[in-house]
């Protein structure tokens, strides 16, 4: 089933709240569940994002400043991201939806769950930003060689596949140009990062499940730890053969750790 | 036409194997500097503004840059070189193309201004400048921040130079409440202002805040553009232009006069050479373009079409006669010499030049030897130009 484009304005509430613009898919039937993407955006309607519709309403928001989303001034962190997501949860009346967030989007579903627990049924992190054990050691996606881009994104860069995620220095079309310009605006300073999060962590009692890949070179596993550590009733996975993004490198893998955490009676597959 | 003596600092000592126009060579590693032989290169230089000021040259002027980079450049303080610079001589104008505001904090930016004005006593010209994305990384300002920070900073430049009393700024990044700084400047209400604007944007920008232009080392036809559209701009908005604007409309080039057009040749060629394929190339322009936030999409966009990952590090290094060619180059024997810069005047439409009497890897002896020459063969026959 092909996914549906909406594009939405989010009405003002007087000078606090002014009109925001949000685009996003939407595709199938079910519990609804939340795809929040990342750093650099969603290329468009993938694979995974359709094994999802499979079994749940799957919304893929642009978040504000990607795509067709609008940014406002005042929004500059991943939180602030969290408070303009809940707008859209009110707009498109998902009371208590899932939310899968990777990378950036993790850690916007991080804060989400901070803000307001008992708006989301269950979250999934994967790979999320926010929490970073030495941001120096980090590769520095914002000043490199492009070339090299893809080698802190995937196990195993094959072009064809990262390619949709980094295209060649030839074909960054303005939505991608667009997409860095938004995502250094959120997490250039602390790199990656928040200094307040891991302290905000123990008021996030949302069931949740940490994935990460483990051969993320961006990232090293080690980094679900200090996830854990600050949510202990968090499961965690480590998906083999996969990088930043692990849902792009083994689908399959991602798809049944989610499905078996959100339907715990399904263990071992559906 | 008016000539500054425009100090670059790049570095001369430059070995074969240091990387040049590789992705990620910004900063410069400072295993190539050599304290001895950089502070000789400082003294020299700081000797050569003298002489200029004894000569008669009109002004002296650099750039800030961070890292060694982009062009293995050693003024990360415009101002502590203005300030040896205005003890060190009597008449020539002193002054900064630019400060990069967001680098520093406006306030401290306006006082230092002032400082600068009575230590020149009143020589002073300050220059507003956004500088390169690398060095907002380095500082860690967010480079998507640059230009909203630039132009509220330079608000709060001039709110602090001319505010009589206290004042209070509210700004999304700086906030101010009940200060004034001291001491005020001594040229009413602030000294001139060059803006090295070259974008539509940053041209509208100046024309409203009726700031003068220092282009940055762009070609005669650019020059030419942009003085097109500052007086486009201004008339459009009933903005009046000062009287003094042409003349102060600045570019800059890198200058050498010889004896003759052969002797300048042979003695600058393969050090103008170095300056473009070795110092500026150090930049590596091509990775440095390409940290998001700093330009806009349609100016990305526009970027790309033109240099592809290939060509990083040639975006800004060419050969000497396309140099001249364009204008950012000045060479030849003192005829050539006033001919050239008639035209820079006449097609590039340059009231000032800030011309690097010493650049690449020229020795110290040529180019003083090149000043001397230039003060006393072109000086006198540009005047009037």
């Amino acid at each position: 089933m092909a996914p549906q484009q909406e594009t939405l304005e989010l009405r003002g509430d007087g000078a606090a709240r002014a009109a925001i613009q949000f685009c996003y898919h939407q595709a199938g039937q079910g519990p609804p569940l939340v795809w929040l993407h990342w750093l650099w955006g969603e290329p468009g309607w993938m694979d995974y994002h359709q094994r999802l519709a499979e079994r749940f309403q799957v919304f893929v928001p642009d978040l504000p400043g990607y795509g067709q989303s609008a940014l406002p001034e005042w929004a500059k962190t991943p939180h602030d991201l969290a408070v303009l997501l809940l707008q859209f949860f009110d707009a498109l009346s998902l009371e208590r939806p899932i939310v899968v967030g990777s990378c950036l989007g993790g850690w916007v579903g991080a804060e989400l769950a901070l803000l307001r627990p008992e708006r989301i049924a269950k979250l999934v992190l994967i790979s999320p930003l926010g929490l970073v054990q030495d941001w120096t050691k980090v590769p520095n996606l914002f000043y490199t060689d492009p070339a090299r881009l893809p080698q802190y994104l995937f196990a195993d860069a094959v072009p064809e596949r990262a390619s949709l995620y980094v295209p060649d220095l030839s074909n960054w079309t303005d939505a991608f140009i667009n997409n860095r310009n938004a995502s250094i605006r959120l997490v250039f300073d602390p790199y990656l990062h928040s200094r307040s999060l891991r302290h905000h962590l123990h008021l996030l009692t949302t069931p949740t499940l940490v994935i990460w890949g483990e051969q993320d070179p961006l990232l090293a596993p080690a980094h679900a730890a200090l996830w854990t550590a600050s949510l202990p009733h968090a499961h965690r996975v480590i998906i083999p053969g996969a990088g930043h993004l692990p849902y792009v490198e083994e689908c399959e893998a991602v798809i049944q750790a989610i499905n078996t955490f959100i339907t715990p009676q399904e263990r071992g597959g559906a | 036409m008016r000539i500054f003596n425009m100090v670059l600092f790049g570095w001369p000592h430059l070995p074969d194997d240091a990387p040049v126009g590789t992705p990620g060579s910004y900063p410069l590693s400072n295993q190539y500097f050599d304290p001895v032989q950089g502070n000789a290169l400082l003294q020299q230089e700081l000797d050569r503004i003298t002489l200029s000021d004894e000569l008669g040259l009109d002004g002296f002027t650099c750039q800030e840059h961070h890292g060694g980079g982009g062009f293995c450049a050693m003024v990360p303080s415009t101002h502590l070189m203005a300030a040896a610079v205005s003890q060190r001589t009597k008449h020539l104008q002193v002054a900064v193309t630019g400060t990069c505001i967001p680098l520093h904090h406006p306030l401290a930016i306006a006082e230092e201004v002032a400082m600068l004005d009575h230590l020149s006593n009143g020589r002073f010209i300050w220059g507003a400048l956004r500088g390169f994305p690398t060095e907002y990384l380095s500082y860690n300002v967010n480079p998507a921040e640059s230009q909203a920070r630039f132009r509220e900073g330079f608000s709060l430049v001039l709110k602090a130079l001319s505010s009589e009393g206290r004042f209070d700024f509210d700004g999304q990044f700086y906030r101010v409440r009940d200060y004034n700084i001291w001491p005020k400047p001594l040229q009413q209400p602030y000294p001139k202002i060059w803006m090295a604007a070259n974008s539509l944007d940053s041209l509208d920008f100046a024309v409203k805040n009726r700031t003068y232009i220092a282009t940055p080392w762009v070609s005669i036809e650019r020059t030419r553009s942009v003085h097109e559209t500052y007086y486009r701009l201004a008339q459009e908005q009933s903005i009046t232009i000062p009287e003094d604007f042409d003349d102060m409309f600045a570019s800059i080039c890198a200058l050498y006069v010889g004896e003759s057009d052969k002797k300048a040749r042979q003695e600058a060629e393969t050090h103008l050479e170095y300056h473009f394929h070795r110092a500026l190339a150090s930049f590596d322009i091509g990775t440095v373009s390409l940290i998001p936030g700093h330009m806009s999409v349609g100016g990305m966009r526009d970027w790309l079409k033109n240099v592809t990952s290939k060509e990083t590090g040639k975006a800004m290094g060419y050969s000497v006669d396309e140099g001249i060619e364009n204008g950012t180059v000045i060479l030849g024997g003192p005829e050539s010499v006033i001919a050239q810069i008639k035209r820079q005047r006449e097609e590039g439409k340059r009231g000032t030049l800030l011309a690097m009497f010493q650049f690449g890897s020229l020795p110290d002896d040529l180019a003083t030897q090149s000043l001397r020459l230039f003060a006393q063969e072109v000086l006198p026959k540009i005047r009037a130009i």
